[in-house]
């Protein structure tokens, strides 16, 4: 079988002890992250992405997706131990699992979350193991106009599928377009928005945006909101859960695996969605719902398994069709480019050991994973202590290391410093920055594709329409919008009242 | 008066509006003390600014993409699409001005003036010195200028701090993954 034969090769990328070494690495910076409220894997891929340039290709992609599934651990051991969602993804996980920690279950939690995560990551590693030649093989019959259609199916889901505002998030889409075209025209070589200074003239570098808008910006709202925390430091004792708790576990984790998959190929899905449906729907088909939030363990069980399904699956659009299906994917699309990847159906064929490595050591990290939060948890408790005022300075550092080391430019640097105005801005008038980042991310990728096809139509506009597979595509998205529109309404005016 | 116009425009989208509108009047006149009468007309701060924010950039794709050769829709130019967009843009950004205007929504809020200048200072002090005074200096420069608005300065600490971050530039980074820092001034 194929598969088989795939997943041999992956192997053999994967347990090379340079590789395993870079995996290891990548998932303890990611469970350090995740730990850690107040930085997370979109700021900490941006700030090492720079430096993966000196790596192997392999091993660079290896340590990054390491810190994106790493931190869905991570981000449950502070949910459970202090009631902060150390990741967005561990907003439910608090729930819950901080109860069960105030009743002195907190080892019981922390242990049925990481087994969870375990086996959801095994299972989400093999559907994507699976599914993705067979769609890679499909987006090989894509030309220019499909290619475009698709990204416009992408961006759209991206904004219906993530919270806030739908109208600003599509107007940070387009906003996040138009970024990505600073810079020489690259058919006619014609000079747009450079204003005249030669360092724009290949256009603003992704790093320098990524680390504007998520990393700065994000460490000035944390100063002004006064992050000084309360830490639970009583010592988690009794690691291992009870009979009781793994009967009703189990089965909480086979639906949070299969929710969080699903959720996590969608664009615009990810870790995040996930956990918030499978928390519903655990309660849905509780018998006793009262028991939720007062320390039920499928509240943690099922939500962590699908954060880190969805972390793992969120993959497959990026590396099948070369679409970043969320912000963390439209980084790796830029540590693949700055390895001189274009990220496509492509890479399949022409790096299958980049591919198949990649896929192989996510079992690998997930096992490193699993021991690196049960074991070692008092280490990561531990960390918590570590005030913030330490430690954003040191992420300072590193981030002014990385944007410069990037190019040796300091005009990146100095442009980084707009950009985090911005990005603090932005999340001041209520705008999700991811949506920006991925219109930055295919905004190039879409008017090429988009001037390809219109030269080939002669012009003609129907040919997004007449093609089958680009009229499929747009057709999803319209409903997808169409779908969203009503509830968007709803959901806004509800927001509004909330605010009383 | 004000505040009459923005009760009578709301009444007909029934009581839990109008409630909610009063609270979002309630707050932006909390949060934007001396804003005036235009304060009150706004009832979603954020969605207003944010739709200032769009117009403004859409407007400055436009005119600064406006000598760009537009091409037609079969040989797309140069212009074609940042122009395309640059319309999108501000089109959307005066909807989201009037969503603002006319539906309750959340208030911006007090900015953090001092701790967001003294952030981006400390790494456009990085970005001045890395070149001039060296890897350490720049360093300890954006360590202790980003450590001010802390809320709980410490010399001490923030020093240590310095050490051990200028020991990761040199050691790790300089030394380690051979990136060309020029370690000291001179």
């Amino acid at each position: 079988m194929d598969l088989l034969a795939n997943l041999e090769l992956g192997f053999s990328v994967a347990l090379t002890l340079y590789n395993i070494a870079f995996c290891f690495l990548g998932v303890v910076l990611g469970t350090l992250v995740g730990v850690l409220p107040g930085i997370g894997p979109v700021a900490t891929i941006a700030m090492l992405l720079p430096i993966t340039f000196h790596f192997e290709p392999a091993s660079a992609l290896i340590m990054l997706a390491g810190i994106y599934y790493g931190a869905q651990y991570g981000g449950s051991t502070t949910a459970i131990l202090v009631n902060l969602p150390g990741e967005a993804s561990s907003v439910v996980t608090c729930l819950d699992g901080y109860q069960m920690a105030r009743q002195g279950r907190a080892g019981a939690a922390l242990a049925v979350a990481a087994l969870g995560s375990f086996f959801a990551g095994c299972v989400a590693t093999l559907i994507l193991a699976m599914f993705a030649p067979p769609l890679a093989e499909l987006a090989f019959q894509f030309g220019p106009a499909e290619r475009f259609s698709l990204m416009v199916l992408g961006l759209v889901a991206a904004v219906t599928l993530a919270h806030g505002s739908l109208i600003k998030a599509v107007a940070m889409i387009v906003l996040g377009i138009l970024l990505g075209l600073v810079g020489a025209d690259p058919e006619v070589g014609r000079m747009r928005y450079t204003f005249g200074l030669p360092q724009l003239v290949d256009g603003i570098g992704f790093v320098v945006v990524a680390m504007g808008v998520f990393a700065f910006g994000e460490i000035i709202y944390n100063l002004e909101r006064g992050s000084e925390r309360e830490v639970f430091t009583s010592k988690v004792r009794n690691l291992w859960p009870t009979r009781e708790d793994f009967k009703l576990a189990w089965k909480a984790v086979l639906r949070g695996t299969g929710i969080g998959s699903l959720l996590g190929i969608l664009p615009g899905g990810g870790a995040v969605l996930g956990s918030f449906a499978s928390y519903m729907l655990e309660k849905k088909l509780a018998k006793d719902p009262t028991r939720f939030g007062k320390g039920a363990i499928e509240g943690v069980a099922g939500p962590e398994s699908a954060n880190n399904a969805g972390a793992q699956t969120s993959f497959i659009p990026l590396l099948t069709l070369g679409i970043p299906s969320n912000a963390v994917m439209a980084l790796m699309v830029g540590a693949m480019i700055i390895h001189g990847i274009q990220p496509g159906p492509q890479v399949m064929q022409e790096r299958p050991e980049l591919f198949w490595g990649m896929i192989a050591s996510m079992w690998v990290g997930n096992l490193l994973l699993v021991i690196l939060n049960l074991p070692l948890i008092g280490m990561w408790v531990k960390l918590l202590s570590v005030p913030y005022r330490l430690l954003y300075p040191a992420i300072l550092v590193l981030c002014c290391i990385g944007i410069y080391s990037l190019n040796n430019s300091t005009f990146d640097v100095g442009l980084a410093v707009l950009f985090g105005l911005l990005g603090y801005v932005f999340i001041k008038i209520g705008c999700e920055p991811a949506p920006l980042m991925l219109g930055f991310v295919l905004g190039p990728m879409m008017e090429e594709n988009l001037r390809k096809a219109m030269t080939i139509s002669r012009g003609d506009p129907s040919v997004f329409v007449t093609r089958p597979l680009s009229l499929s595509m747009l057709l999803v998205a319209a409903i997808l919008l169409l779908i969203v529109v009503l509830p968007a309404v709803r959901r806004t005016r509800q927001q509004a009242f909330q605010e009383q | 008066v004000e505040q009459c116009a923005g009760k009578l425009a709301s009444a007909p989208h029934g009581k839990d509006q109008q409630e909610a509108g009063r609270a979002a009047v309630r707050s932006s006149r909390h949060n934007n003390s001396g804003g005036g009468d235009v304060a009150h007309r706004i009832r979603g701060a954020q969605d207003f600014f944010a739709g200032l924010l769009f117009i403004g950039f859409g407007v400055l794709a436009l005119y600064l993409g406006r000598d760009y050769p537009f091409g037609s829709a079969m040989r797309m130019g140069p212009g074609y699409f940042p122009m395309v967009l640059g319309g999108i843009l501000s089109v959307l950004g005066l909807l989201i001005v009037l969503k603002g205007l006319a539906i309750p929504g959340p208030p911006v809020g007090r900015l953090a003036l001092l701790p967001a200048a003294l952030i981006l200072a400390s790494v456009a002090l990085f970005a001045i010195t890395v070149e001039n005074a060296g890897i350490l200096v720049a360093v300890a420069l954006v360590t202790i200028v980003s450590a001010l608005p802390s809320g709980a300065f410490r010399w001490r600490e923030v020093l240590i701090l310095v050490v051990v971050m200028a020991a990761l530039a040199v050691g790790l980074f300089t030394k380690g993954l051979g990136l060309p820092f020029k370690v000291f001034p001179l």
